[in-house]
């Protein structure tokens, strides 16, 4: 069977065939988990919950040849929703605790540093700036992942860079934005958190 | 635009590309058989929350012990335009179109205009429950009803209910609904069609009133609506049948028939002698003269030694002649158990492996004890087998015996599509001596030989 024929025969319920045609792209998606989510655990089980979710939606893919891409566009929305939920899951408390060890982090090792900023992003962002800088992606890749125009990415993609590129005050707003306030960030006015 | 981004990524790039490479270098010790496994777990999950897609219901009130026996239904329903055209018409009914086409009788019983307008409602707090008709004969009561109100829709799955005659006795049948989960948002108020189908237990009278009450949001909403007897009255046929027959070497006798406008029930004895336990027919069903078929899905008892099999009705069709068929019989050793380790959740021995324990979760009673009968194949994955004998016991490894709980019969679930069953059993918390051992009453195992018996 053909990568195509091997996803076809996955959507009318093979679970073999299913296994054969993730099996061709499981490398690239744990290269992304892992690149998002940082942390061997945290990528296996995005992993997880996206052949849970490609096998529950099969029925949804209509064309076998963009298996691919529908995979990968599953396990982003995975990625940035376990984001979220942990966000949800954090109290205030943890976010302030975070905050500190984030700050001392950022004294103590500059790629440390760097990574807990991307992680801080807000999740658009920071799934822009890893599919760009760490998975080397061109724009119109991402967009066509993101199913977002070219010009929407770029404004992410220079967003995001601008906010790696200062100080903890930034930073901080980045946490902020996590916990929802969005409008904030757009508008350019940073407001550390307390 | 472009440009800004290069300033700022040289700025950045140094960084970005140390964290980059050492993200690499983590990412190329893939972890493989972790991924895998990851893989096939999240296949196995996804299967599982597929099969969470569609549900049936079944509970039993019976003051008898009885066991109720149904087949897994999988037929699509397809609806047609001239009937949902002609169940529009009656106010109401229009939501119930699906689920009444889905059913020769009823279907056949609405055409005759058999249908018992009822609209009666109960509001409180915001929820409405209105029960719209009924259809009732002798032996079968089917509720129309419709729940509304702040988050009801058709996500809500089961609504809980209770069923008492007009006098506040327990109704003794089976009842049974079907849920399908629609494309309604979690939040939304839509309101819902659904349906109770009451099978009553052989020789208990339809009651002449029902209180129906619906447990909506946090309230308890009841309407109480009359039966109308005179409209099946005398719609009745008993047959007398003692008509003998073998099939897998096992022997049995149709000994009647009750024919209504909703429903045929047959009843079945089988030989004592016989060396296997029977389960059940396959592919069983009333053929009539014209070759139209009556199906059966549900029935009362089990094959030893009595069982009672409702078949779609043939009572409008009224043909002249009917004959019992079936490709073969569903049979399984006796004798047969499993043996489990309820603390180390491992299935230590059960009959070709197909049973297994896969979770145990604690309750306000006790243990609710999950087993998936695996591997089953085309012509066994559509029956809900008895797997414990009704109100048995299963034993620890000092001998002692201890109540399987609860005598709502049995409780399974299953997918569209899967090749297996899922069930649960209930049992009493303690600190059991492992491993535990539970008898076998039925089990897939089948053999095909065609059956024919007239019945009229």
């Amino acid at each position: 069977m053909d990568k195509e024929e091997c996803a076809a025969a996955a959507i009318r319920g093979d679970e073999t065939a299913l296994l054969q045609r993730i099996d061709i792209d499981k490398q690239q998606m744990y290269g992304i988990a892992y690149s998002y989510m940082r942390n061997e655990t945290d990528a296996l089980e995005a992993i997880q919950e996206t052949v849970c979710r490609v096998w529950a939606k099969r029925h949804t893919l209509r064309e076998p040849k963009y298996f691919t891409t529908w995979m990968i566009r599953i396990l982003i929305r995975v990625c940035m929703d376990a984001r979220k939920k942990r966000a949800r899951e954090q109290s205030v408390e943890a976010l302030v605790q975070k905050h500190e060890k984030v700050a001392a982090a950022y004294d103590a090792a500059d790629r440390l540093d760097i990574t807990a900023q991307v992680q801080a992003l807000p999740d658009n962002l920071r799934m822009v700036i890893t599919l760009k800088y760490y998975r080397d992606m061109t724009i119109t890749e991402i967009a066509e992942l993101l199913e977002k125009p070219d010009g929407t990415i770029r404004t992410w993609l220079n967003k995001g860079l601008k906010l790696l590129r200062t100080d903890m005050t930034v930073l901080e707003e980045g946490m902020q934005d996590e916990r929802g306030n969005r409008e904030r960030l757009e508008a350019g006015q940073p407001k550390a958190a307390k | 635009m472009s440009a800004e981004i290069e300033n700022d990524l040289k700025r950045d790039n140094q960084r970005l590309q140390n964290d980059k490479n050492q993200i690499v270098q983590e990412i190329e010790q893939l972890p493989v058989e972790l991924l895998n496994e990851a893989i096939q777990k999240g296949l196995e999950q996804g299967k599982r929350r597929a099969s969470r897609g569609r549900r049936k219901r079944l509970s039993l009130s019976m003051s008898i012990s009885a066991v109720c026996i149904m087949l897994v239904i999988t037929a699509f329903v397809r609806v047609s335009p001239a009937f949902a055209n002609m169940v529009k018409d009656i106010p109401g009914f229009s939501g119930f179109v699906e689920f009444i086409q889905s059913d020769k009788s009823l279907l056949s019983a609405v055409e005759n205009e058999f249908i018992q307008p009822i609209n009666l409602s109960a509001e409180k707090n915001g929820f409405k429950f209105t029960v719209d008709g009924i259809l009732a004969d002798d032996q079968r009561l089917v509720i129309l009803y419709t729940a509304e109100g702040s988050g009801i829709n058709g996500n809500t799955g089961f609504l809980k209910y209770e069923l008492k005659t007009g006098d506040g006795a327990d109704v003794e049948a089976s009842i049974m609904s079907s849920h399908y989960p629609s494309q309604d948002d979690a939040d939304s108020s839509v309101p819902i069609h659904d349906y109770l189908d009451i099978l009553m237990g052989d020789g208990i009278p339809m009651p002449e009133r029902i209180q129906f009450s619906l447990l909506l949001g946090e309230e308890w909403l009841k309407v109480e609506f009359p039966i109308d007897h005179e409209r099946f009255a005398g719609m009745r046929e008993d047959i007398s049948i003692d008509q003998h027959f073998e099939v897998g070497g096992q022997r049995f006798t149709v000994k009647n028939a009750i024919i209504t406008p909703l429903q045929v029930s047959l009843t079945f004895e089988a030989d004592p002698n016989n060396d296997k336990h029977a389960n059940h027919f396959i592919n069983m069903a009333l053929v009539d003269e014209k070759g139209r078929r009556y199906e059966t899905n549900t029935g009362f008892g089990d094959l030893n030694p009595s069982l009672t099999r409702h078949f779609k009705s043939s009572y409008f069709e009224r043909p002249k002649k009917l004959t019992l068929v079936a490709d073969g019989l569903h049979l399984s050793d006796r004798n047969l158990s499993i043996t489990v380790d309820t603390d180390k959740m491992e299935t230590i021995s059960s009959p070709q492996n197909k049973l297994k324990l896969i979770s145990k979760e604690q309750t306000a009673e006790g243990y609710e004890l999950k087993f998936d009968l695996e591997e089953l194949d085309e012509t066994n994955k559509y029956l809900v087998y008895t797997l414990f004998k009704h109100d048995g016991t299963f034993k620890d490894a000092s001998g002692n015996s201890h109540p399987i709980l609860g005598n709502s019969g049995t409780s399974a679930e299953w997918g569209t599509g899967d090749s297996k069953i899922t069930y649960y059993y209930r049992i009493p918390k303690a600190d059991y001596k492992q491993p535990l051992t539970f008898d076998i009453e039925q089990y897939p195992g089948y053999v095909m030989e065609p059956v024919r018996v007239p019945i009229k």
